[in-house]
């Protein structure tokens, strides 16, 4: 098995939950997603920025989040990201589901076999 | 065209998605080039940290999902036609020979599709479409049932 699949294979399991918690405050729009991933999470959530639309498409399309075009002061139009309602209802699922799954695993980890 | 451009391109040609999914990737993947470069402008960065082409494409052809084109669900049709078809004709004392006729044609090419694009909800643009061109699954049923029908 390779060195680092854990890590990558819990990035991917968790990657729509961080994104959904990120947009939870204000909309962002992809490369700043991506910098404040990049920033809050470290090395453990840096991915390749160009798979992140993907994801992004998956909950545009679950209806969990919605964009908006938006032209500020630069002339880069950007794409913005903000959370729906159903967004907020699957965000709370994901992380109670998230913390069921922490918990059991931490218990299993500190169980004494005997 | 400049590295940018190639690099869309190559992203693009490795994406097999109907039309305005792609337009919305290229947009998107421009846009964030866009922005990666004026905040950095260092351009073979930008790129090195997007990925490479068959990474970004991979990433996104994961997430297209194929529609089923009812295909075991239209036989199934078709052999009930034949079995009532020859029925009736055996019962009227005609000789059995199935064929599709006008009605069965406007069923399979209209009234099905139509069927199963309002099954297929959200993810209509898949629905009994190749995902790579867009082009309509139904006209090679439609020809292979009008080929039937001319040569009985």
């Amino acid at each position: 098995m390779p060195e680092k699949s854990l890590a990558r294979e819990l990035k991917r399991g968790t990657l729509e939950m961080i994104l959904l918690k990120l947009l939870s405050p204000r909309p962002m729009y992809g490369y700043e997603l991506i910098t404040t991933l990049e920033v809050q999470g470290g090395e453990s959530f840096s991915l390749k920025e160009g798979t992140l639309y993907p994801v992004l498409y998956r909950l545009e399309d679950a209806g969990f989040v919605d964009t908006q075009w938006e032209i500020h002061d630069r002339s880069v139009p950007r794409k913005y990201y903000h959370l729906t309602k159903a967004g907020t209802i699957e965000l709370q699922r994901l992380i109670n589901e998230w913390q069921s799954f922490y918990g059991a695993v931490n218990r299993l980890l500190e169980m004494e076999i005997s | 065209m400049n590295s940018v451009d190639i690099y869309i391109q190559e992203v693009m040609g490795n994406i097999h998605a109907p039309l305005l999914e792609r337009q919305r990737f290229e947009i998107d993947l421009r846009s964030h080039l866009e922005e990666a470069q004026a905040a950095s402008e260092d351009l073979p960065l930008v790129l090195n940290q997007m990925g490479t082409p068959i990474e970004v494409a991979a990433e996104f052809m994961a997430q297209v999902r194929l529609e089923y084109a009812g295909f075991t669900h239209r036989h199934g049709d078709y052999a009930a036609y034949c079995w009532f078809a020859c029925y009736w004709r055996n019962h009227t004392k005609q000789p059995c020979t199935p064929k599709p006729n006008r009605a069965w044609l406007y069923y399979q090419c209209f009234y099905h599709p139509w069927r199963v694009w309002l099954r297929s909800g959200s993810n209509r643009s898949h629905a009994g479409l190749f995902p790579d061109t867009g082009r309509s699954l139904w006209p090679n049923s439609w020809q292979e049932y009008v080929k039937a029908a001319r040569t009985g």
